[in-house]
């Protein structure tokens, strides 16, 4: 299961620090993925990624779980931040948005 | 670097707007935000004196393999994110008006390009929609042979559209296309023809030898590609096809 954690960072103007405000999590276990958080419209369950290892057009239909491995490949400009990790069964919190490629 | 050349003269050109005067002239405040991972190209999120936010990716941190799948190189990305701001800020509006200003500037000894932050959310189909945006965004990608323009890769603020992301292109002939959302766009509302002050604009990158400097910044290659595409644009009165580099 491949968990991935969309996040944006803001300045906060007085203390100078960052500060880490999350957008999405996206959760690939096997065909399935979910997508939940403050700002999973923003996340696109349907795009290609171009795979650097073979240049082929990559999309969940390839693989949920290759396709989210690939998801940094996705967002180069910086300002949203991709996470990617291997985890245990998990059930993303609160309400998900499901895709499956299965029949 | 093999693009040596290509980085002094984009140097040698940069900071005449306000804008890039920041950019260039600016210190950086504190530390770069803390990003969970690397990420692709090795992006850093900075504060700028003035407060401004923008993202540093060095020359050095291109994820090679990423770049060669797209057939760029693994020294092209930050130089054809500038170059996209240059060929923009020298056709003017509106095209310079879409496209997040970028110099090229070294961040803790490191090289590579500076792109200021843009206002706005990704995924909006608003600006695709609306031909006061698709229109010239249309324009800019199929001229600078865009090879990723998803819908992650522009940001929209409920006013405006700002495309962000310009590492993948200037594309050579027969080089992939991931996407080119606005091209599609423009090209199925049967909206490809050009308009008056498109052809303008092509006409004037034309008559210059240089092209409007942008020759100089492009590796060889590159920079006729960028002509041989604006003259087949004039040519046939249109944009051309998305993946037609």
């Amino acid at each position: 299961m491949i968990q991935v954690n969309f996040s944006t960072f803001e300045r906060d103007r007085d203390t100078k620090e960052w500060i880490k405000l999350p957008v999405a999590q996206l959760i690939a276990d096997g065909e399935d993925v979910a997508i939940s958080g403050p700002h999973a419209d923003w996340i696109n369950p349907d795009l290609a990624i171009i795979d650097p290892e073979t240049a082929q057009r990559i999309t969940r239909a390839d693989g949920a779980e290759r396709w989210a491995r690939l998801l940094p490949f996705a967002f180069r400009n910086g300002d949203i931040d991709v996470e990617v990790s291997e985890v245990a069964a998990a059930e993303p919190a609160g309400v998900a948005f499901h895709y499956s490629t299965a029949a | 670097m093999k693009i040596d050349a290509q980085i002094a003269a984009v140097k040698a050109t940069q900071g005449s707007l306000a804008i890039e005067r920041s950019m260039l002239d600016e210190g950086f405040v504190g530390a770069p935000a803390p990003t969970s991972t690397p990420g692709i190209n090795t992006t850093m999120q900075l504060e700028l004196a003035g407060g401004e936010i923008v993202f540093h990716k060095p020359f050095s941190g291109v994820d090679v393999a990423n770049a060669i799948a797209f057939r760029q190189t693994g020294e092209t990305p930050p130089l054809h994110e500038a170059v996209a701001w240059r060929l923009a800020a020298a056709l003017g509006p509106p095209w310079q008006e879409l496209v997040a200003p970028c110099v090229l500037r070294d961040y803790a000894s490191e090289d590579g390009s500076l792109s200021l932050q843009a206002n706005g959310w990704p995924r909006d189909a608003a600006p695709i929609l609306n031909p006061t945006w698709c229109l010239p965004a249309a324009f800019f990608d199929s001229l600078i042979a865009q090879q990723d323009r998803h819908d992650g890769n522009w940001r929209w603020n409920g006013e405006r559209l700002t495309l962000i992301d310009h590492g993948y292109t200037f594309a050579s002939p027969g080089a992939i296309l991931n996407y080119s959302d606005f091209v599609a766009a423009r090209h199925e509302h049967g909206a490809a023809n050009l308009l008056t002050e498109e052809r303008a604009a092509l006409a004037r990158l034309l008559n210059d030898s240089d092209l409007l400097g942008i020759a100089s910044f492009l590796l060889p290659a590159r920079a006729q590609a960028l002509a041989d595409r604006a003259k087949r644009m004039l040519d046939r009165g249109e944009i051309l096809p998305a993946g037609e580099f």
